[in-house]
């Protein structure tokens, strides 16, 4: 199915491009950081910044993946760059398998970043250790690439992948909690939130905010958050097909 | 100056958006939808809805301008439309004027339907009249035209465009004044905050939610923004809409 050495290939060519962007490898690495010390300043203190400030640690990567791996891929696409991958003897799975490991790496470091900041500069206060943080804002920044690829199937150009953001993303940010308790929002807003993508990221974030190791209920997010990766991912290489005509 | 000829190109610019129809759903639509969502969200305190409604519905408008005016821009200065339009007889700024206004009517059709939303379904309750948050949200819209043919000058590619967003867009909302407002904040983000066109725009709406006329606050943050729009476009018509004969 997936060859190792194919995808390692793809990773390489991928990262080497991001890379040799600066201001792309600025965003993916060091904004969702940055971000967090400002917002700080909005609240007055540092265990009010807490529970808006877990999520962000979760919510900020994810965009900045969901930005960089869709206009990426959809740039590639239109201008037949993937068509060419295709002919070569990697496989659809292949690519898929490339992206996401340009994604798991750019995250890695994104995440390291994300919560050095986070803890150091902003005073983040959580039960659970940092690194347990890092490893979940790194599976919400793959989580994050994972629907880029996704999107990237339904738009032409980059422009329209990033329209997404106000209808689809940014709604579903607002109801995660990130500026506004969820415990305290309407009726429906909350039985919204239970369905929506993001709040997978959101609850497990508040999970290990809350309880040394989060608990059960960050077993429960967390498998929540595998399978609408896992799902992603199939979409997005079902979807990714040469075009022949 | 400007001639007659800017209608036809806000024609032209009008009618490429409307055949993008998936966008112009899109757009008129979402600004609704974070109401509906915001409503929600804070129904409980009537309070703090009344201020985030009011300011969200008058500051949204400049969100689709500014993607509409980048995002267009920038694929007609690399792919050449735009020096095609310079060999007409059309002055820079016909075209810019062109696309300011092909640019905001359709921003008309979605602060038509936000108002209807947030207004009659949702009862947002402001001392304000609605047609001076009418008038804001037309100058906010305005406003992201501005913000967004000056981007297409910072940027190569469209996806450095993207990156415009978690860069230079979201610490700009977040120091607007729609989170904390501009008198409570730390130091040095009011330092930043003074630079930043939206916390003019911000600061003009958020006086609308006690005040019922217009008064000497509203007028001050309202023209600084005016001021910032022919600041923007005087620089737009300077570096975006120029031939280069290299």
């Amino acid at each position: 199915m997936i060859s190792l050495a194919k995808s390692w290939a793809i990773t390489q060519r991928v990262l080497h491009e991001l890379g040799r962007d600066p201001r792309a490898r600025v965003v993916m690495i060091v904004t969702p950081g940055v971000l967090m010390v400002i917002v700080r300043r909005l609240f007055d203190s540092a265990a009010g910044f807490s529970p808006s400030g877990v999520i962000m640690v979760g919510v900020f990567p994810l965009f900045s993946m969901y930005l960089v791996g869709s206009t990426a891929i959809v740039r590639e696409r239109a201008k037949g760059t993937l068509e060419a991958v295709l002919a070569t003897p990697a496989s659809r799975a292949d690519v898929v398998a490339g992206y996401l490991g340009a994604a798991v790496l750019a995250s890695f470091g994104q995440a390291v970043c994300t919560v050095t900041l986070g803890y150091l500069a902003s005073g983040l206060e959580t039960a659970s250790p940092f690194w347990l943080l890092g490893i979940l804002a790194m599976f919400s920044g793959i989580f994050g690439m994972s629907l880029g690829l996704l999107v990237s199937a339904v738009c032409q150009n980059e422009g329209q992948a990033f329209q997404f953001l106000p209808g689809v993303m940014i709604p579903q940010m607002l109801v995660s909690g990130i500026v506004w308790p969820v415990p305290r929002m309407a009726g429906w807003v909350q039985n919204l939130e239970h369905m929506l993508p993001l709040s997978a990221v959101s609850r497990s974030m508040t999970a290990a905010r809350l309880h040394l190791y989060g608990g059960t209920s960050l077993l429960v997010s967390i498998t929540a958050l595998l399978a609408l990766t896992a799902a992603a991912l199939t979409g997005a290489a079902a979807t990714i097909r040469r075009r022949t005509a | 100056m400007p001639t007659r000829n800017f209608v036809h190109v806000s024609a032209r610019v009008f009618r490429e958006l409307r055949r993008d129809y998936r966008t112009m759903t899109l757009f008129i639509i979402s600004p609704a939808l974070v109401q509906i969502v915001l409503y929600g969200m804070l129904s409980t305190h009537p309070n703090t809805y009344n201020r985030c409604g009011l300011i969200v519905m008058g500051l949204f408008p400049s969100a689709p301008t500014f993607l509409f005016a980048a995002f267009m821009v920038h694929r007609e200065r690399h792919s050449g439309t735009m020096e095609h339009l310079l060999t007409t007889p059309v002055a820079r700024a016909d075209i810019v004027l062109g696309y300011i206004v092909g640019f905001t009517l359709p921003a008309i059709v979605q602060v038509a339907i936000s108002f209807a939303i947030t207004y009659g379904i949702l009862g947002i309750d402001v001392a304000g009249p609605w047609w001076t948050v009418g008038l804001l949200a037309m100058l906010n819209s305005v406003l992201g035209v501005g913000i967004g043919l000056f981007a297409t000058n910072l940027v190569r590619t469209e996806f450095q465009l993207v990156l415009t967003l978690p860069v230079l867009g979201v610490p700009h909302l977040s120091l607007s004044g729609l989170f904390r407002p501009y008198n409570e904040m730390v130091g040095w983000q009011h330092a930043i905050a003074t630079f930043l066109p939206w916390r003019y725009a911000v600061g003009a709406l958020a006086e609308l939610k006690d005040h019922t006329t217009v008064n000497a606050t509203l007028l001050f943050n309202a023209a600084v923004t005016a001021g910032i729009c022919v600041l923007l476009f005087t620089v737009a018509v300077q570096t975006v809409f120029r031939r280069r004969t290299a």
